[in-house]
């Protein structure tokens, strides 16, 4: 168990510091930094004072020192667009991504779960055959389009909804569904399949033997032990949620990290776009990590392994 | 079991080998999916063929014209799938677009496949620090919210074509490194590199020779299945403009612009929209197929 915790506590901060380092070249990739971290309209005492705040003619295993340095005291410098710190600003956004993949997660998890035991139940059936269509169609068609379409059907043609923004329950119900598209489609794959899988076995035999009401053969005896799988396809699909948020919030004008992104991108506003990348991230790969040992501590074969 | 494995195919053909070829050509072909391989020739024809068989220039602006609807939609033949906002001809730009998809969905793919399976070659054959060095940054490459890092990225050198298909090469060859991987791993056990270790061969020949061609199965069907990733994760990325740069038309961008005549000409969203979709399932059910005639395991289903 200790190993088990040691080795992936090591892979955590391996993966980390890869991150700070990818985040550190984003700035360096053009060539001339100032360029990128100064907006054009700045004059030239402004880019020769960056680039000594900056210590851009340092070599660059000190630049990434100071780099490093500013992270752990969680100073990642001043968004320019906004005029306070980048961290702030990420901070004040970030909630709204969150909520977002809150109701993207219930919507997926519901959704597949409650489509992939239907199909499974009634195999070769009807509501199988759909499983297997919704399956496919959640992998082919990008989220994006399952955003514009929902806006196009919902809010254009029969005005159910808001089209975009974010204002009370209503607003949430097409950005989470689209948010939630791909992985509910994975989760009904694999829900169906672990049903049947566990359907064959013998323990479910025995119970129908009993008598067992078909009711609770299914949701106390099958279904219980095909959540492993199930949950674990889940928790990597929550990196979906927040990453996926890029689209889909341009898309409905959510304001969360998504839609933040991209402005800072557009803006130029490179300070910002390192936090929002590093925190995320960071923020992702600790997520990770704990659902990782809690499951070592539920499942004993993934220590013992 | 990685024995057994390994030597019942052997086993097989010695057992059988006056096989007709001919029959076993045709044999393979069973359960072709036959319409998801006509969605992708048209695809395929209509973007190479694009610069000849376009009714219009596909940049070309009519601002008189601009807006139509397609044919059946109170549309003319003159502008099939109708035209955008600036009056271009959307069929036109639909082939521009498949062109596009294509060019970048196949380079990355060839390139992060290259790029994935020789990491994967490398580490699973030569174990150790080689190893320990690729797993690590494969996890790394894995962990991170990928479209957020490949938006940055695309942010910080600027949207290009060939910034893009670098970008998502860079992004993308660490799935093909970790399934491959545990491939190797199971290859280099089997008794056919065994005996050629001690025939003498040297490391790159049985890596060449001997391992890749075992591992070409499963890179084909994980490529095939990365292909309409690719296009999905191109798609995207140009509809929030950091993908190609317009005026070139592609599928994302396509829709980007239609989203802004939601409810005024609809069409602009919707043909975009199918051209993804129809391509993206037509690839997927293409490898599902190819999945089930490569791997033994799925092959007496």
């Amino acid at each position: 168990m200790t190993g088990y915790i040691v080795s992936r506590l090591i892979q955590t901060l391996v993966t980390i510091v890869g991150i700070s380092v990818v985040v550190f070249f984003l700035a360096r990739l053009s060539g001339d930094a100032t360029a990128l971290l100064i907006p054009p309209e700045a004059t030239a005492e402004d880019r020769e004072a960056l680039k000594e705040s900056l210590g851009l003619d340092d070599p660059l295993p000190v630049q990434y020192g100071i780099f490093v340095k500013g992270i752990i005291t969680g100073d990642f410098g001043d968004s320019f667009r906004f005029g306070e710190p980048a961290l702030d600003v990420f901070l004040d956004r970030f909630p709204n991504t969150l909520k977002l993949a809150a109701a993207s997660a219930v919507v997926a998890l519901l959704g597949g779960v409650s489509v992939g035991v239907l199909g499974a139940i009634r195999a070769g059936g009807f509501v199988d055959r759909l499983t297997t269509v919704i399956a496919l169609l959640g992998q082919a068609i990008p989220s994006f389009l399952i955003g514009i379409m929902l806006i196009l059907f919902f809010a254009v043609e029969l005005r159910w909804l808001p089209t975009s923004g974010m204002a009370g329950p209503k607003t949430f119900i097409m950005p989470a569904i689209a948010s939630a598209w791909y992985s509910m489609a994975a989760l009904t794959r694999m829900t169906r399949s672990s049903m049947l899988d566990v359907m064959e076995t013998d323990y479910i035999r025995l119970a129908r033997l009993k008598g067992v009401p078909e009711r609770a053969v299914i949701w106390k005896h099958a279904f219980r032990n095909a959540l492993v799988p199930i949950l674990s396809l889940f928790s990597l699909q929550i990196i979906f949620f927040v990453s996926g948020s890029v689209v889909i919030e341009q898309i409905f004008a959510w304001p969360g990290i998504g839609q933040l992104t991209i402005q800072a991108i557009f803006s130029r506003d490179y300070p910002l776009v390192q936090t929002i990348v590093f925190v995320t991230s960071t923020f992702l790969v600790l997520l990770n990590l704990g659902v990782d040992l809690l499951y070592a501590v539920i499942d004993p074969r993934i220590r013992l392994a | 079991m990685t024995t057994d494995s390994s030597s019942l195919p052997l086993d097989k053909s010695v057992a059988e080998p006056i096989a007709p070829k001919r029959a076993s050509w045709l044999h393979n072909l069973r359960g072709l999916p036959v319409v998801p391989l006509t969605i992708l020739l048209i695809v395929i024809g209509t973007g190479i063929l694009a610069p000849i068989i376009q009714p219009h220039n596909p940049n070309e602006v009519d601002l008189l014209a601009s807006l139509r609807p397609p044919v059946g939609f109170d549309g003319t033949w003159e502008h099939p799938l109708g035209t955008d906002e600036l009056g271009r001809d959307v069929l036109s730009r639909l082939m521009d677009g498949a062109q596009i998809s294509l060019l970048v969905g196949i380079a990355v793919v060839l390139g992060a496949g290259t790029l994935g399976a020789t990491l994967a070659l490398l580490a699973g054959y030569f174990r150790g620090w080689v190893d320990i060095l690729i797993s690590r940054a494969t996890d790394t490459f894995l962990a991170v919210p990928f479209l957020l890092v490949a938006i940055s990225v695309v942010g910080a050198v600027g949207a290009s074509t060939r910034n893009l298909i670098l970008v998502l090469i860079f992004m993308t060859w660490a799935g093909y490194a970790r399934v491959l991987r545990s491939e190797v791993l199971r290859v280099r056990e089997a008794d056919f590199v065994r005996l050629a270790k001690v025939a003498g061969c040297s490391p790159a020949r049985i890596i060449i020779r001997h391992i890749l061609p075992n591992i070409v199965n499963p890179l084909i069907v994980l490529a095939t299945l990365q292909l309409s990733a690719v296009i999905v994760i191109e798609a995207s990325l140009s509809f929030l403009g950091l993908g190609v740069p317009a005026p070139q038309a592609t599928w994302g961008g396509m829709l980007a612009n239609g989203k802004a005549y939601l409810g005024v000409q609809n069409s602009l969203t919707i043909v975009p929209g199918i051209a993804i979709a129809a391509t993206c399932l037509s690839i997927n059910l293409m490898g599902d197929w190819l999945r089930v005639r490569l791997d033994p395991r799925f092959r007496q289903l």
